[in-house]
């Protein structure tokens, strides 16, 4: 690296201080100076503080998951302060009357204490809450925004594989967080997962019995998912999240192609104090969009659910949002259950509740080894892909969104039914259906979006837009003259519709993925390969079948 | 009229031999219609000592009652249709017949009966029912006249038993069909629990001891009158206690929080990126 | 390149071109950003008016903040459950934040200078001889340590620690027991009398109307291990409205005696229809036909509920005839 030069003037002198400054910069510079005779950071700082941030409104979508974190550590610190994670049965004797002298977990009487006699408890426990559904939110509305526009790809294969377990853990840390509080809700979905756990064959029994000491539901699970709540989970969370920023910092951000955009730079606002000053406005917004969440939508009423008991359930049993999926899935599955050797199989739990969410996940972390195989794409990708410019990936990723929200439709298809007076039954039927019609149509009407509004780019800026102006053509002839697209838009245009995205020199990209195109018949290829090779071919056939190409030979006015 | 009909509706039995005789008088003499009479009133009165040794005891003993007899009239007005002409059932409605008041007033009251369309369930029409309150007393009386069945919930002096406890007891019996606070939830093929939010404290009393269209029947045995104060005070209370959290998001759970999380949370944090991401 | 004074008596800046395609040489060399201005600075009197905006929105922060300390104080948490509390500090701290929020964002895009920079980006990988380089060490430091001739250095070595993690894994045995056959029993025995779940007394014959259903668990129970898998349905039908002899016979007096505990995921069931006699879980919708053997007839659960055989005593009590003849609630591995 060289050595470090002021941004605003890289050909200059010698940087000097000035003679006469106020006691503010003196301390500010005595204080930089100690520190850099110590840790060598000046360096580290100026290039820091000069860090190129590029400007769009999507790529502030992550930070809300950063934010909600920092809030929910402060928040669940505070909660900590108050709350007893034990199973050791009370009598309730706090300022809730309609539960007065009922027992409890002291888990659960804790919960009622902080909501009812902590001042600002309760509203630090719905922070706590909304702050987590945000935050899960927030990552998959962030990993939509970076598959859409394949900011995935190489080199940032490995933050997309982070960010991927991020949203793991985030939904684990989640579903025990909810579970804490021992209240009838929240045992019921523990119930479900025991359940779950017990399905895997072999070892199902024995993962229950070790996860909660005992048979269901033993006294020791909800002291076991705290520390694994305020401790486990959250340590790896933040480790993970200083990796992704780090891989961040060091790979910089992506950007749109657009005019004046390259591979090779990166256009925005600098660190400090540009992004700064906004970064920290939009963390007080996200704390004050959880706070007015909290301070006006209740969240989580557990004295309303009332104590864990076994032998009771509430109607409209559903888990927070992000399992919603799961439990959607477990609604619609058919009942399978094989036994077999006097063993017994349960397909209806197995598949729905271990092996599509396995399936789904395992999708998601592969998604970009599989499309640099399908493409060939193995080029350096730091400027990102509009959706419509690569219709197979918008459309595989409007299908995966329309069958994830068909499962969480299905888990709240009481809600529905009740709320409209449909048949329970009818819905759950409609649902399946839909499970299995709509994903593929979404694909193909995606992409035929996606080509549509390629062409339509491609007319654009041919042929110019629609002006509204009548001419007379000297065969006597009316047409419309189209004008030209003014010089600065019809710069982006070109840009996002011919980029050339791979560093290979192409000089037409017809296909807008920048793949390379290897000769497989020169290579002596094995026949297991071969057929490897045929997929792939076939494959990427079908990715490329994409761009339509303009007919250009009509005569034009403006010829 | 016949025997036959005077034994399936014994209010028939009083108020048949005056008027019978008066239409007969002009025609026959004094001696034969003297005889007929008696013959007519020994034979009424084998029918209805008869009658009164089977029928249950409610039924005989204020026949006279003008509220019966209003009941009456507004029974074949407005229900005999389906339920037959002295309340026996029908291809479509079921025999009233031992049904009682409180069955009555529950169906009545809160507009289920007369029935407004068919369908898994019927439909409630509040605040204001077909009938008005004398008219369902008056064939709450009538229909009780018949066989008796569960009368009307007379305490209801519910704010004094123990809340906590018909909380527990809700939670056991209750909330997995009505939701853990009673905002409702769906049954099977159409079905479904309604919501308790109109439901008046004797309503959810009849409720239980009726056990209307496909709610378990909650008998005082199994769960003891006082218990069942309980359980109101408990309904009664969660219904009137605020959501110190702010907007209750109906009651029913993660479902709603889910809309808000995304609607306004999400949505909202989207809108305020356009504006720090925008130029001006 | 031309020169602008910014106004305030801010230090110089520079009002660049908009960079064209392909990177300027300068500033790939050095590595910095760049900056250069898209648009003209603000005039002193909007900068002004961006001043007042800003001091408002911090000043809102400052009353608000305020205003929260003196709410927690005063306003009681006990009033409708803490609702005004929950009110007034979560709307203050609310719209305390907002307010901090939105100077920090009307300061960054009104008062500072509009600039863009530009940064090169670099290639993420090394050139090839320092790759080489690298590979080179590390293969030669394998070397030094001798881990190709060494044979059983390196067998011992990949043994070590292939088991040292074997006793941490092991000391994980004792976070539970062995399921055994506990799966199996669930507290229910000969003789025991049903007793309600929340009064703890017996359940008499004639307790239950027609069209009734009463959870019930074994008479004495306390175990914790009891409750998960005990809760039982008594349920009364008609005369004549089972229609399965051996459900009938499993019975007594039309009173019929099922699990509570879901066959499919363990939810505990009893959304009982007493004119359909079905029972709907609420959890996943498995449908069970109650007068049929509780056989299933919708949704995921593959199994009918089990029931337990009950008689009734000489004091006219609900008793077990034993325990459930299979395991209850949902499948596993082990169950047959």
């Amino acid at each position: 690296m060289s050595a470090p030069k002021n941004s605003d003037d890289a050909t200059g002198p010698a940087p000097t201080r000035p003679e006469n400054q106020g006691a503010a910069e003196k301390a500010t510079r005595t204080t930089l100076k100690y520190v850099d005779d110590r840790f060598g950071s000046a360096n580290f700082l100026k290039r820091s503080m000069d860090k190129v941030f590029p400007d769009h409104w999507s790529f502030m979508l992550g930070e809300i998951a950063l934010y909600s974190f920092v809030i929910l550590l402060l928040s669940g610190t505070y909660l900590t302060l108050f709350f007893h994670a034990s199973q050791q049965p009370v009598v309730y004797h706090g300022s809730y009357q309609p539960l007065r002298g009922v027992q409890m977990t002291e888990a659960y009487a804790s919960t009622l204490h902080i909501s009812f006699d902590v001042r600002g408890g309760l509203l630090m426990r719905q922070i706590h809450h909304w702050a987590a559904l945000l935050f899960v939110t927030s990552i998959v509305v962030h990993m939509f925004r970076v598959f859409f526009t394949g900011a995935f790809r190489k080199p940032r294969t490995v933050n997309w594989h982070i960010g991927t377990i991020l949203l793991i853990l985030g939904i684990l840390e989640g579903f025990c967080g909810y579970s804490l509080p021992d209240d009838l809700l929240s045992g019921t979905g523990l119930r479900i997962a025991y359940s779950v756990a017990e399905s895997i064959p072999v070892v199902g029994t024995y993962v229950c019995y070790f996860l909660f000491g005992a048979k269901y539901p033993g006294t020791d699970i909800i002291s076991r998912l705290f520390i694994i709540h305020v401790l486990l989970i959250p340590g790896i969370l933040l480790a993970l999240i200083a990796a992704h920023m780090m891989i961040l910092w060091h790979q910089k951000h992506t950007d749109f192609p657009g005019v004046g955009k390259t591979e090779d730079t990166v256009i925005g606002t600098k660190f400090y104090p540009g992004f700064f000053l906004k970064t920290n406005g939009f963390f007080f917004m996200v704390f004050g969009m959880v706070t007015a969440l909290s301070a006006f939508a209740q969240i989580n009423p557990v004295w309303l659910y009332g104590p864990y008991n076994a032998g009771q359930v509430s109607a409209g049993s559903q888990p927070d949002w992000y399992i919603l999926f799961l439990e959607g899935s477990l609604r619609m599955m058919p009942n399978w259950e094989t036994h077999i050797w006097h063993h017994t199989i349960s397909w209806n739990i197995l598949i729905p509740g271990v092996i599509i969410p396995g399936i789904m996940f395992n999708l998601i972390a592969l998604y970009p080894a599989i499309e640099s195989w399908v493409t060939k794409d193995t080029g350096y990708h730091n400027l990102l892909d509009r959706p419509r410019d690569v219709p197979v990936r918008t459309g595989l990723g409007v299908m995966s969104l329309v069958f994830y929200m068909v499962l969480v439709t299905g888990g709240a298809n009481d809600i529905l039914a009740s709320t409209f007076h449909w048949s329970l039954q009818a819905t759950t039927w409609v649902l399946r259906f839909l499970l299995i019609a709509l994903p593929p149509l979404s694909f193909n009407i995606t992409k035929r979006i996606c080509l549509g509004l390629q062409h339509e780019d491609e007319k654009k800026l041919h042929h110019g837009v629609e002006s509204g102006i009548i001419r007379r053509l000297p065969s006597g002839a009316y047409v419309e003259a189209d004008i030209p697209l003014p010089a600065d838009k019809a710069a982006v245009l070109a840009k996002q519709i011919g980029y050339d995205h791979g560093h290979n020199g192409h000089a037409a990209i017809t296909s807008g993925n920048g793949h390379q195109a290897v000769d497989e018949a020169a290579e002596g290829i094995t026949r297991p390969v071969a057929i490897a090779a045929k997929v792939r071919g076939k494959l990427e056939a079908f990715w490329d079948e994409t761009r339509e190409t303009v007919p250009d030979s009509q005569p034009h006015p403006e010829d | 009229m016949t025997e036959v009909e005077n034994v399936t509706s014994p209010e028939n039995a009083a108020e048949t031999p005056g008027s019978e005789a008066a239409v007969m008088r002009p025609r026959r003499s004094r001696r034969r219609r003297i005889a007929s009479l008696g013959v007519l009133v020994a034979a009424l009165g084998t029918v209805g000592t008869l009658y009164a040794g089977f029928a249950p005891a409610a039924s005989s003993a204020s026949n006279n009652d003008p509220a019966i007899q209003r009941g009456r009239a507004l029974f074949l007005q407005g229900c005999a249709t389906c339920h037959g002409l002295n309340g026996e059932g029908g291809a479509i409605a079921p025999s009233l017949i031992g049904a009682g008041a409180s069955a009555v007033d529950f169906q009545m009251s809160t507009g289920r009966m007369p029935l407004q369309q068919e369908g898994a369930e019927a439909p409630q029409k509040r605040p204001d029912p077909r009938f008005n309150a004398q008219d369902i007393q008056d064939i709450a009386a009538y229909v009780a006249s018949l066989g008796a069945g569960p009368a009307e919930p007379t305490n209801l002096n519910y704010q004094s038993a123990d809340v906590a406890y018909g909380g527990a007891l809700f939670r056991t019996n209750c909330a997995q069909c009505h939701n853990f606070a009673g905002s409702g939830g769906a049954l099977t093929y159409g079905k479904y629990a309604p919501s308790l939010s109109d439901a008046t404290p004797k309503q959810i009393y009849e409720a239980m001891i009726t056990g209307p269209e496909n709610m378990p029947v909650f008998g005082d045995k199994q769960i003891t009158p006082s218990q069942k104060l309980a359980i109101i005070n408990y309904v009664e209370t969660i219904k009137a206690e605020p959501n110190p959290g702010g907007a209750g998001l109906g009651r029913v759970g993660p479902v709603t929080e889910t809309a808000v999380a995304w609607l306004v949370g999400i949505g909202g944090l989207v809108i305020i990126t356009m504006w720090i991401g925008s130029k001006v | 390149m031309s020169e602008s004074s910014g106004a305030g008596g801010r230090p110089k800046r520079q009002v660049g071109r908009r960079p064209t395609d392909g990177a300027d040489p300068a500033v790939a060399e050095s590595g910095a950003a760049k900056s250069y201005s898209e648009q003209e600075a603000e005039s002193p009197e909007e900068e002004r008016f961006a001043e007042i905006q800003v001091a408002t929105l911090f000043g809102v922060g400052i009353v608000m903040s305020i205003f929260f300390v003196v709410a927690y104080l005063t306003i009681s948490i006990h009033d409708k459950l803490g609702q005004y509390s929950n009110y007034a500090l979560g709307g203050s701290l609310a719209i305390a934040l907002f307010a901090i929020g939105g100077g920090f964002i009307v300061w960054a895009k009104n008062l500072l200078p509009h600039e863009k920079a530009i940064q090169d980006r670099h290639d993420f990988h090394s050139t090839e001889p320092e790759e080489i380089e690298a590979e080179n060490t590390l293969l030669a430091g394998v070397d030094d340590m001798g881990l190709g001739r060494y044979k059983i250095l390196r067998r011992t070595l990949l043994g070590a620690l292939g088991l040292f993690p074997l006793p941490l894994v092991i000391m994980l045995r004792d976070l539970g027991p062995l399921p055994g056959r506990s799966l199996l029993i669930t507290g229910w025995a000969e003789g025991k009398r049903l007793v309600d779940l929340d009064t703890k007394l017996p359940v008499k014959l004639g307790d239950l109307e027609i069209g009734g259903v009463k959870t019930v668990m074994p008479e004495g129970f306390t175990d914790v291990d009891d409750f998960a898998l005990a809760p039982t349905m008594l349920i009364r039908f008609g005369p004549g409205q089972i229609l399965s002899e051996k459900e009938i016979k499993l019975g007594a007096e039309n009173h019929v005696a099922y699990s509570k505990i879901c066959t499919h995921a363990g939810c505990p069931i009893s959304l009982y229809e007493q004119q359909t006699h079905n029972l709907l879980c609420p959890c996943h919708q498995s449908t069970f036909d109650m007068a049929r053997d509780a056989k299933v007839i919708f949704g995921p659960a593959a199994r009918p509920l089990p029931q337990l055989g009950i008689s009734v005593d000489p004091e006219g009590y609900f008793v077990a005839r034993g325990n459930y003849s299979q395991a209850v609630g949902p499948s596993f591995w082990e169950r047959r």
